[in-house]
């Protein structure tokens, strides 16, 4: 073999190993960095008080994430409750019922829909959404609300991440052979039957994968949710009082945080919670959909 | 009798999503569609920010316009050097399905489920570290970390179909690895391209890791090292003012960002399509 | 209850045993399928045209002829799987139990019931051994487990799968060899039982030691039901077909007893498929 093509073969081997690593590195890296920034705030307080508790008063020193915690949690919760089943539904329509005209007609919508970016459903709901809470929905329930509220935090995660969805399980429903659709019709199933039992079943991983990017897709979503839920640091009692998550907390006060080295590390903190969080959904969920496709093969 | 009737209730159900789910979305975009042509200029699109802009004065956002794309084309290259070469690594460096492989995967699963504000923070303490200031580059820097995962990702799904057959078809007529992926590449380069769209529709569109990093700024960035105004920042800051005129200027400023994703995926669709031929 | 019941004994009755089975006592075994004047279209252009012939009781009727020529169209549109092809026309008559299938208001599912669809490849569906035979006989309403497992074991003694695979009932069924797997599709769909059994080219994926099991079982299985198979190998058909159909260009040209339509065919394009110069 020529010198060259072997010097161009080992180098390009090297290098793409080199930039494997790199981004391995990185997440090692993301990590330790948020850690070592976190450090200054963890020796003042044991994590247990930062954690446990729902108090946050920075200017007297005390740092409660639990409020931040559980907004986090209660919006992505709401997102996925009232996304999920509408996508999952329309998706079957679109896969197992409607034709091939209208799958291609929907197909192009979907995309686009999906492609919007995360501000724009933002704000349409505080120009839309927020003043039909306050103004329409929430005196049917409570005194008072702004608007500004978990709901409307859950309403507009779940109209963002639903075109994701749609999209992503209209592939995965289109990927399962016809012949097991016929098999379970053929035994006599109706098609929703079909559906529930044989389409979704062999779907499920890929549904259950869509699903955990969906979550962290809402999860993280910072402006969207930032100018609807009300920033307000209690914990969530009701659909229509504000919520207050955590990546906001960051995004709100991190450029102002410089002078006060407390603060600042607790934000830091803020942002390595969401590291954590976010590491150990999928490892769970890594585990979950592995024991599942074992399981259906 | 009890099935047939599940299965009409259930048709009904999905009828209902679907309609529920299509008049919603479209509401949407009728909504932002009709306030934002409404408040939308040519003067908005060619000009910069006047003073008193964000208090109803005369001005346009041409400055978050030309930040973003110059943000976006920068982010994205600097992404796709580092991210094409990881996705080939992880499917044809590495045994397929071996330990490694699986390991990296499940780390780029992490990396992309990581909250773009995270992403923003990180790169800010990057940027502390190398003593940049908030500028065109950092954002930049901290577009690239966010969407790298995203091309990696959807690289890898499309470079896992390929038949180990090819490989050894490659193999077998003498090749190095580098010329065997020279011929994956080839392969790939659809896959490739709906992975970069994908990712530059992610990374215009986010608000949160450009938050700190690349500053705002009235004028256009001439060096790496200015600050560089953003869309979805010109958009968010828009909406923040009480007066209504410039709320409404956020509906047309979302238009522009939309329009934008959309132009661009299907210009570049377009290039690829005729690039085959 | 009633419903299980009632299919926990009809499958007592019908197979009793591993290879010995008894004289059918289930009326619907008997039924047979009619067809006239079948005419199927996609988009305007026809792919049959008016096809017409009986399956007889307790027989298998092989469906033969050249590639192309609407065997598989014609199996199909036996028990409606055109139904949700877009742009698929059907009209004419196939009447099972003297029920026409194509009437307006037919119970689609109740009717695909009465016939077994064995595909070109197995499609096993993503569960289990036991959730495969189980299918059917739980969208019927089987909910008791004995019920379930008696039902299981029957029809794989049927098809000569128990002993294979008594120890791993709960494993994915997607384990199975491809000939295993062939012969699980067929247990599921005995498990229902159907009058009929509808085998579009159920061999083609098989080796030959594993067509010859299916074949025998088919061979065993005509005591109880009558069997519609589409065949791409002449041989087979020699091998098994008490009755052919043979098709060429849409249209059916001959059909009658096996041994009449290969020594004595009457139409000129029969006795040149059948001595192999078209084909």
């Amino acid at each position: 073999m020529k010198l060259s093509r072997r010097i161009k073969d080992l180098t390009a081997t090297r290098l793409m190993m080199v930039a494997t690593l790199m981004a391995f590195a990185l997440m090692i890296i993301i990590g330790v960095v948020l850690a070592v920034k976190s450090e200054q705030i963890l020796s003042g307080h044991s994590l247990w008080s930062l954690l446990g508790s729902s108090v946050w008063k920075p200017m007297k020193g005390e740092f409660g994430f639990l409020a931040f915690i559980a907004g986090t949690l209660a919006v992505t919760a709401l997102a996925i409750v009232l996304a999920l089943p509408p996508a999952l539904l329309a998706s079957i329509w679109l896969s197992e019922y409607a034709g091939e005209r209208i799958r291609r007609l929907f197909a192009p919508v979907i995309d686009l829909l999906a492609g919007i970016p995360p501000v724009v459903y933002g704000v349409w709901g505080t120009l839309t959404l927020v003043p039909l809470i306050s103004e329409t929905i929430a005196p049917l329930f409570v005194d008072f609300s702004t608007g500004y509220s978990l709901l409307a935090g859950g309403v507009v995660l779940a109209i963002m991440v639903i075109p994701l969805m749609m999209g992503l399980f209209g592939e995965l429903f289109a990927s399962i052979p016809r012949d097991l659709r016929e098999a379970s019709l053929a035994l006599g199933a109706t098609r929703w039957e079909t559906a529930r039992r044989v389409v979704v079943r062999k779907a499920l991983p890929g549904i259950v994968a869509t699903v955990v990017l969906a979550i962290s897709r809402a999860f993280g979503e910072t402006i969207a949710v930032m100018m609807v839920c009300g920033n307000v640091a209690d914990m969530p009692g009701s659909l229509f009082n504000p919520v207050y998550p955590l990546p906001a907390l960051i995004a709100n006060n991190y450029g102002e945080m410089m002078s006060m080295p407390d603060y600042e590390s607790a934000l830091m903190l803020a942002a390595l919670i969401l590291f954590v969080i976010i590491i150990a959904f999928n490892a769970i969920s890594h585990a979950i959909l592995h024991r599942l496709k074992q399981r259906i093969a | 009798m009890k099935r047939r009737i599940t299965e009409i209730i259930m048709k009904g159900l999905m009828l209902l999503s679907v309609a529920t789910i299509m008049m919603v979305l479209l509401y949407i975009l009728y909504i932002v569609a009709r306030r934002g042509l409404h408040s939308l200029s040519w003067e908005m699109v060619t000009s910069l920010p006047t003073g008193g802009y964000y208090l109803g004065k005369e001005g346009g956002i041409a400055n978050a316009i030309v930040g973003s794309l110059m943000m976006i084309v920068a982010a994205t290259l600097l992404s796709l050097i580092i991210s094409l070469p990881t996705a080939l690594c992880i499917n044809f460096v590495m045994r397929r399905n071996g330990r490694l492989a699986r390991s990296s995967r499940f780390m780029f699963d992490v990396l992309f489920g990581i909250p773009s504000i995270v992403y923003g923070a990180f790169g800010f303490l990057l940027m502390m570290w190398l003593g940049v200031q908030a500028s065109l580059l950092g954002g930049t820097i901290a577009v690239a970390l966010l969407i790298m995962p995203i091309m990696v990702r959807a690289i890898d799904e499309v470079a896992i179909l390929v038949p180990s057959d090819l490989t050894e078809a490659v193999f077998s007529l003498g090749a190095t690895r580098y010329e065997m992926l020279k011929v994956v590449v080839r392969q790939l380069r659809p896959g490739i391209v709906s992975a970069t769209l994908l990712a530059v529709g992610r990374g215009i569109g986010d608000a949160a890791t450009v938050l700190f990093t690349a500053g705002y700024t009235d004028s256009i960035p001439v060096t790496p090292y200015d600050p560089a105004a953003t869309l979805p920042l010109a958009i968010f800051f828009q909406l923040s003012s009480p007066i209504e005129e410039v709320q409404n200027r956020a509906y047309a400023a979302a238009l522009i960002l939309t329009a934008m994703i959309l132009v661009i995926s299907f210009v570049v669709r377009a290039l690829a399509r005729y690039s085959r031929k | 209850m009633k419903v299980e019941k009632i299919l926990f004994e009809m499958n007592t009755s019908v197979f009793m045993d591993n290879y010995e089975v008894t004289t059918p006592v289930n009326p619907i075994g008997n039924a047979a399928l009619s067809i006239r004047g079948l005419n199927v279209a996609i988009h305007g252009k026809p792919i049959l045209t008016d096809v017409s012939f009986d399956v007889p009781p307790k027989s298998i009727t092989c469906i033969i002829g050249p590639s192309g020529c609407g065997k598989t169209t014609l199996l199909r549109s036996l028990n409606r799987m055109h139904d949700y092809t877009a742009g698929m026309k059907v009209t004419g008559q196939v009447t099972i139990d003297g029920n026409d299938i194509y009437a307006p208001g037919v119970d689609v599912a109740a009717l695909r019931r009465r016939m077994g669809l064995l595909a070109q490849r197995p499609t096993v569906l993503p569960m289990s051994i036991f959730g495969n035979v189980a299918y059917g006989p739980k969208l019927y309403g089987v909910k008791r487990g004995e019920f379930l497992r008696a039902i299981v074991e029957r029809n794989l003694k049927a098809v000569g799968l128990w002993d294979e695979v008594r120890e791993r009932l709960h494993s994915p069924a997607g384990i199975l060899s491809v000939g295993q797997q062939q012969r699980l599709c067929l247990a599921r769909a005995l498990a229902v039982q159907p009058a009929i059994i509808l085998g579009d080219e159920a061999t083609s994926a098989l080796d030959p030691l594993a067509t010859r099991t299916i074949e025998e079982l088919l061979l065993r299985l005509k005591q109880q039901l009558s069997i519609v198979l589409v065949t791409h190998t002449l041989r087979q058909a020699r091998r098994i077909a008490d009755y052919v159909v043979f098709m060429y260009m849409g249209e059916m040209v001959e059909s009658g007893p096996a041994g009449q339509v290969f020594s004595h065919p009457v139409h000129d394009l029969t006795r040149e498929f059948v001595g192999g110069s078209i084909g």
